[in-house]
């Protein structure tokens, strides 16, 4: 309790995800992950943040800092199964006459069904997208760039994420997409290589993950484990009468060399359980 | 709604290779861009920001990116595309044709530093494996000109030996600029008025920018100027198969697709 | 002394009340005018209050009925191909860039070659040439009127109309010179006479000349002759009647007619010529007529003539022709072409207009 005092400097640190329960036993690396998409700020999609720390008023010539607290932007389970390159649905009012009531009004981006290909598993993926994933994936030159270059915490969805575990997951093991052209495997090898560099492989298995199915594949880690560690009883007595048996044989064998048995005993001749039954 | 975010003292950096930041600040490029009406009270610096109520939750609409013009986006051909350019070429696009039509199927790339040197050599090496077209152009008016039936109207009374320039008033007459230099005739001389040759095939070729060459389907048909010496016209008469005038033009005029045929 | 108190009494009580009376009448007139209306207020009424007149539609058939409706929807007329592309290969399709521009010498050869004895085999054919204005005017909403010319070519052909001419002339000499340069009729005051007896009628002929001369006794048939009447404007009052009668006997005549619905888009459709003839003298023909029709260019920036085509039955090719290098420079309204126009007024203004003489 002390040195917990210590560590926090007296602060009562709330217990958050990965002080309790299955989330304390995820690894480093998805707890960096984990950080990179929840718990960084993202760029800003549906506003636009002002320039600079301080600002002058314009009427009463107060300086003020500026402090850009961005809009609260939901998304929808759905757009977990979509790339909408970052944007959200926008729940507020809108006022659209000054002497009108405010009105509640939700701001959803406009979808539609359109293919993206991705040059490191060289397949065409028929995903819902907004216009701004489109043109994020121009400006980057490609799909896989896009993914590769944009922080979890702009990509957001679980699909965009899980491809760009898929894609580093391809570099790593040599893009096996072009097994059968290895100069093309060459080509797209050297020119994603540079993204690895910031990723160890461990890092790569346990990027993309929600929170949840991360604790589910510690789960069923555990869960393996335990269950490789739980033998049958029979098993083991099996295995110990095995051994008994065997240091038997060796006490007959040992006994075997004093002396041996009378030749032609008619106890020797009794087959107990012959089939043949002179009477 | 809201949650608090934990801002770290170093952003990680490793993971995040090239700043986007700055481009996307520039551009926004979402699909509605809102500002607040009423700004959030100021918050202390290591302090949580205030929470935020109904007032700050009314915004206005900056712009709407969709409806705004897009600029175009310039990507590289790698191969020939009709109406665009040959191989290697840079070409302005608008971004939509540009992604459905070009980048998904594969015709293009991109127009990044390193596919533009990749692609510069394909520039001042156009013959290397593909023949390169002389014209983006080019293609599609071998396309038109492979599809039609030439009408080549000559006098039925007066005495004609076929020659370039009869053709050239023809293609000009059905709307097709052919000079003179470009049309190749036959070999053999077509002599007339013959009624033997009315309703019989012949073929020409035409060499466009002194490259691609296309044969076309010609037809001649004996025009008087007294109305009442002309051989009644018939309807539809491209759509009927006729002999060739020479035996040896049969196998060309077989291969060029008969309107009959391409009207299915 | 009461009664007379009283009776001045009453007196003063009547001519109070006489004055009352006489007040009240002239305050009664006052009053009237108090309450009355403000000056124009009836009137503004009256006007609020217009009565919507029915006007009785008869029947109209069904693609007669929402003619403004169908005309919105039609095509415009004004020709424009600035969107098209430039061609860029030496065999292309035509319908996909823009139309080609021939120099006059290469149309006119173009023509002749469809229309030579191996091909169409008619030579002669009549030289068609379509002629698109634009017709606004100074002012956004005015546009140029309507105006019809006879213009004198210097290379004469054969229009194959029918010019009936009469002229008047005092001097029988040049009566005689009249009918040799090809008018139907000649004469001198005989002639009016004749007209106005009822002899000889003036609907038989479409164009009336003049000498001076003999102008007052014309002047009796006016009424009969309305816009035929010999104006220097329209070049059909002149001293030299040779000259005149050959103008509009072979000259070539043209209408600038605007449409109705698309008031700016004016077409001129002539004949300069026949396909026979040595393509310099079409040249001049048509440079000729060409800065006739530029000289009734409205003053405002912008074109006059939008594009010229020329065109040869029986083949119906259409061949665009630069018109530009024909075009003289305009000197603004002293030009003298400018006087030999008639256009079309409803009201016989004539006479007014006459008095800028060039003569």
């Amino acid at each position: 309790m002390a040195s917990q005092a210590i560590k926090t400097l007296g602060l009562f640190k709330k217990p958050g995800i990965f002080d309790k329960g299955v989330g304390a036993l995820l690894p480093e690396a998805y707890k960096k992950f984990y950080k990179e998409w929840k718990l960084t700020e993202p760029t800003a999609v549906h506003f636009i943040p002002e320039q600079g720390s301080f600002k002058r008023d314009d009427v009463t010539g107060e300086v003020h800092p500026i402090q850009n607290i961005p809009l609260p932007v939901l998304y929808p389970k759905e757009h977990n199964f979509h790339l909408w390159g970052g944007e959200g649905i926008i729940q507020g009012f809108q006022v659209r006459g000054k002497k009108k009531r405010r009105v509640p009004h939700f701001w959803v981006p406009n979808l539609r069904r359109s293919v993206v290909y991705s040059e490191v598993l060289d397949k065409h993926i028929s995903v819902i997208v907004t216009e701004r994933t489109i043109n994020l994936i121009q400006e980057h030159f490609g799909f896989d760039h896009y993914l590769l270059k944009t922080p979890a915490c702009d990509l957001k969805s679980i699909l965009a994420l899980g491809l760009k575990r898929k894609i580093l997951q391809d570099l790593q093991n040599g893009c096996p997409s072009y097994v059968n052209k290895p100069d093309k495997q060459k080509e797209i090898h050297d020119r994603y290589r540079n993204y690895l560099s910031a990723y160890t492989p461990d890092e790569i298995n346990w990027y993309g993950y929600s929170f949840a199915q991360a604790c589910r594949m510690v789960q069923e880690d555990i869960n393996k484990k335990e269950e490789e560690a739980i033998v049958p009883l029979k098993h083991v007595f099996r295995a110990q009468l095995i051994d008994q048996l065997k240091a038997a044989d060796l006490e007959i064998e040992e006994n075997s060399k004093y002396g041996e048995p009378k030749a032609g005993s008619w106890l020797n001749k009794i087959n107990p359980f012959g089939k043949k039954h002179e009477t | 709604m809201w949650k608090s975010i934990i801002k770290p003292l170093n952003i990680v950096n490793k993971a995040f290779l090239s700043p986007t930041e700055n481009v996307v600040h520039q551009q926004l490029r979402t699909t509605y861009v809102l500002k607040r009406k009423t700004p959030p009270r100021l918050h202390k610096k290591n302090s949580d920001p205030k929470p935020l109520r109904s007032r700050h939750y009314v915004y206005e609409l900056v712009k709407n990116e969709e409806l705004e013009k897009k600029a175009n986006i310039n990507v590289i051909l790698t191969t020939y595309v009709e109406g665009l350019g040959n191989k290697g070429e840079k070409v302005s696009v608008k971004p939509k044709y540009a992604y459905q039509d070009l980048l998904l199927p594969g015709l293009a790339v991109y127009e990044s530093p390193e596919n533009v040197e990749k692609y510069k050599d394909f520039m001042t090496n156009p013959m290397s494996d593909v023949e390169a077209h002389s014209s983006p152009t080019a293609m599609l008016t071998v396309r038109s000109l492979s599809g039609i039936m030439l009408s080549v109207v000559m006098n039925k009374d007066t005495h004609w030996s076929l020659k370039p320039w009869h053709i050239k008033v023809s293609f000009r007459k059905c709307g097709y600029i052919v000079p003179e230099h470009a049309i190749i005739m036959p070999e053999q001389e077509i002599k007339g008025p013959n009624m033997d040759l009315e309703n019989r095939e012949f073929f020409v070729t035409v060499k466009i920018n002194n490259k691609e060459t296309v044969p076309v389907r010609c037809r001649i048909h004996h025009w008087s100027t007294e109305v009442k010496d002309r051989i009644p016209y018939a309807s539809e008469f491209w759509k009927e198969k006729v002999e060739p005038i020479f035996d040896e033009h049969s196998s060309v005029l077989n291969s060029i697709p008969h309107k009959a045929e391409l009207k299915k | 002394m009461f009664l007379n108190s009283i009776k001045q009494f009453s007196t003063i009580v009547q001519n109070h009340v006489n004055v009352n009376h006489i007040l009240s009448q002239s305050v009664k007139s006052i009053q009237v005018r108090n309450y009355a209306a403000r000056k124009g207020t009836r009137d503004r009424k009256a006007k609020k209050k217009v009565k919507a007149e029915v006007v009785k539609v008869g029947f109209v058939p069904h693609n007669q009925r929402n003619k403004l409706k169908l005309l919105a929807q039609r095509e415009p007329l004004k020709f424009d191909d600035s969107w098209k592309r430039n061609p860029t290969d030496d065999v292309y399709v035509a319908k996909y860039y823009k139309w080609v521009v021939y120099p006059f010498a290469e149309a006119v050869k173009c023509h002749q070659e469809t229309h030579s004895p191996e091909m169409y085999n008619k030579p002669n054919a009549n030289l068609h040439v379509t002629i698109e204005l634009n017709m606004q005017g100074e002012k956004k909403t005015r546009f140029v009127d309507n105006f019809t010319s006879v213009v004198k070519v210097p290379y004469n052909f054969d229009h194959g109309e029918e010019r009936t001419i009469v002229v008047f002339s005092k001097n029988p000499d040049e009566q005689n010179e009249a009918i040799t340069a090809g008018a139907t009729l000649s004469g001198g005051s005989d002639l009016i006479k004749q007209i106005q007896n009822g002899d000889v009628s003036l609907q038989d002929f479409q164009y009336c000349i003049a000498h001076p001369n003999i102008l007052p006794e014309l002047v009796q048939l006016r009424g009969l002759m309305k816009k035929k009447f010999p104006n220097p404007k329209m070049g059909t009052l002149d001293v030299n009647l040779g000259k005149v009668v050959d103008k509009f006997l072979n000259g070539v005549k043209y209408q600038a007619v605007k449409d109705d619905y698309e008031k700016e888009f004016g077409c001129i459709k002539t004949v300069i010529g026949s396909l026979d003839m040595d393509i310099k003298h079409l040249e001049e023909n048509f440079s000729v007529l060409i800065n006739d029709v530029n000289s009734m260019k409205p003053r405002r920036p912008g074109t006059f003539i939008d594009r010229c085509i020329l065109w040869s039955p029986p083949s119906q090719e259409v061949l665009k022709v630069d018109h530009a290098v024909f075009l003289k420079e305009l000197n603004s309204k002293g030009s003298q072409n400018v006087f030999e126009k008639q256009e079309d007024y409803d009201k016989e203004e004539e006479e007014e207009k006459g008095e800028r003489v060039a003569l």
